[in-house]
């Protein structure tokens, strides 16, 4: 296990772009966090406490999911698809691992990623809470904690989801553009177009993949979710899964996802 | 003799093409072995499948007498169609990789840099490097951990002359370790000049066997004149050993004869019936005129 994950190091320690989004990964969480501060929401969403405990748990969280989403995502597909722009795919192949062993070490190394992104979280998380906190009171830090190994779960969904697809179309600009499509245009198609003619409602429409992956650390609080959309008096006012759900789905999905990228990697040549 | 390769029955298809149709070859330890064909005629394909990246369709092979595939594949170098590595790389990083996944612990990197004539560059990334270069670079990756086989496929495609008499000269110098070499290739002078044996491929399918040597002799060709020039080709043609009696002009025969049989015996033959020959030249058949007569009547001869 450890040489493998050493294997992908040694590929990613001199690759720039791997360094340039980590660096980008960090330093978006805090504009991005500024940003949701200025939105238009709700009372109810609480926006006046983002900044502190526990509630930037949350909000840092809603920052991360954009950030890791575009960065890291873009990140497990450069390291995957230059494997096979470079032909390296094959000559590690050649040179003695088995494909089995490439994709875990891959997979190690995104898992890997995914603790330390959730670390960075969790230091930005501490750093900001005790700054802004008037009386640091310990049952408030540790209140929304559940947030962090969620987090963890999506930085590893949406890096395994770009996996696939990078696995699968191999082409770097290609698999950029369908990991985009799929979320901004694919998913929207399904939930919004498709699932209401299938099932008569919108009802149950947030089970969708990249969605549950999406709603680990989702929008904004889910209590306070159902008292702002009381108060827009809306009920297809957006609603997000429960923790529990988000993390079975999530599990189930990346699951899948791994299953397919072994499938599709046993299956064809290099 | 050990033998490094086996392969029984390898076929590959790719729609209605067959690109290897039921390939068997057997590769023994020390062979440089050359695998000849014409572009396309399934050589990277067949060398590809006893790597594991392209999926047979049918038949099997073994390495070093039927180890385990992966462990096998970690005693070999391979370099195939292109030099394979990180672009963003220098030298020394890329061949570490090669090192780290091969579990060689202490590879003699400067060592092989030196050999390849690289050790300058080392630390220039492998994107700024020349074809011949990276060539060279590719091949240097191949020796890491000291393998017991080498498999360089079209090793001097793309090279320039110069670039050509290096990474040859770099092959003889491994062969001359006593490494078994597998080299595809579909320039004649090369295998001619590096391979001790070849097995001729065309369209997939295995059409000669053996040693380079008994390929090239296994007919003589002999250029033969007479003054009854009609006369010489009765007698030539009444002979059990010599076949294919062509004209060269409307002065000479060009005429092949059995393994056994040579000039002398022409002669004598041509004396007995009271000819008197004008002349008589042994041609050495080269590896080009042997695998132009072999690829042109498709049928598997083993030498």
């Amino acid at each position: 296990m450890l040489h493998l994950l050493q294997l992908e190091w040694l590929k990613m320690r001199h690759y720039r772009p791997f360094k340039v989004l980590i660096i980008l990964y960090i330093v978006s969480l805090l504009p991005l966090l500024m940003i949701i501060s200025t939105m238009d929401l709700p009372e109810e969403a609480g926006l006046d406490s983002i900044f502190m405990f526990p509630d930037i748990w949350l909000w840092l969280g809603y920052a991360g999911n954009w950030s890791t989403f575009f960065f890291l995502g873009f990140l497990a597909i450069l390291m995957t698809t230059n494997e096979f722009s470079y032909r390296t795919a094959r000559q590690n192949i050649m040179c003695g691992i088995t494909r089995t062993e490439w994709l875990t070490s891959k997979l190690l190394f995104i898992l890997s990623v995914s603790i330390f992104a959730t670390l960075v979280y969790v230091i930005l998380g501490f750093l900001f809470g005790f700054i802004n906190t008037d009386y640091v009171v310990t049952q408030r830090i540790t209140e929304q904690m559940y947030y962090i190994p969620r987090y963890c779960l999506m930085c590893f969904g949406y890096m395994s989801f770009a996996f696939m697809l990078s696995i699968w179309i191999r082409r770097s600009g290609l698999a950029i553009l369908a990991y985009l499509t799929y979320i901004f245009v694919i998913e929207m198609i399904l939930r919004y177009g498709l699932h209401p003619r299938l099932f008569g409602s919108r009802d149950g429409n947030r089970y969708y993949p990249l969605n549950a992956i999406e709603d680990l650390v989702h929008f904004f609080d889910y209590k306070r979710l159902q008292l702002a959309a009381d108060s827009v008096q809306s009920k297809d006012f957006v609603k997000v899964l429960s923790g529990w759900e988000a993390v079975l789905f999530s599990s189930v999905y990346i699951g899948i996802f791994i299953f397919v990228s072994f499938w599709l990697m046993k299956r064809r040549d290099l | 003799m050990s033998t490094v390769l086996n392969i029984q029955n390898l076929t590959k298809r790719y729609g209605s093409l067959t690109a290897v149709d039921s390939l068997d070859l057997d590769i023994e330890r020390g062979q440089v072995y050359g695998i000849l064909g014409p572009n396309g005629s399934g050589k990277t394909t067949t060398l590809g499948m006893v790597m594991d990246i392209i999926k047979p369709d049918a038949g099997d092979y073994n390495w070093f007498g039927g180890i385990a595939v992966k462990d096998a594949r970690k005693r070999i170098g391979t370099l195939l169609e292109t030099p394979n590595l990180y672009p963003y790389m220098n030298a020394v990083q890329n061949l570490k990789v090669i090192a780290h996944i091969k579990k060689v612990s202490d590879p003699d990197i400067d060592g092989l840099l030196k050999m390849v004539n690289l050790h300058q560059r080392r630390t220039a990334p492998f994107r700024a490097y020349s074809l011949g270069m990276r060539q060279r670079l590719a091949i240097a990756g191949a020796m890491i951990g000291d393998p017991d086989a080498l498999i360089f496929d079209e090793p001097t495609n793309g090279l320039d002359p110069e670039g050509i008499a290096e990474v040859r000269d770099l092959i003889g110098r491994i062969a001359d370790q006593g490494k078994t070499i597998i080299m595809a290739s579909h320039i004649l002078d090369e295998v001619e000049k590096i391979c001790s044996h070849v097995a001729i491929i065309k369209n997939g399918q295995l059409l000669a066997t053996g040693s380079v040597g008994a390929i090239m002799d296994s007919d003589i060709t002999i250029e033969i004149s007479a003054e009854d020039i009609n006369a010489l080709k009765y007698i030539l043609e009444q002979d059990e050993h010599i076949g294919n009696i062509s004209n060269i002009g409307q002065e000479k025969l060009s005429i092949s004869l059995d393994n056994d049989y040579g000039t002398a015996y022409v002669n004598a033959l041509a004396f007995r019936h009271n000819i008197t020959l004008t002349h008589l030249v042994l041609k050495q058949k080269s590896l080009e005129t042997e695998f132009l007569e072999i690829t042109r009547n498709p049928q598997t001869k083993t030498y």
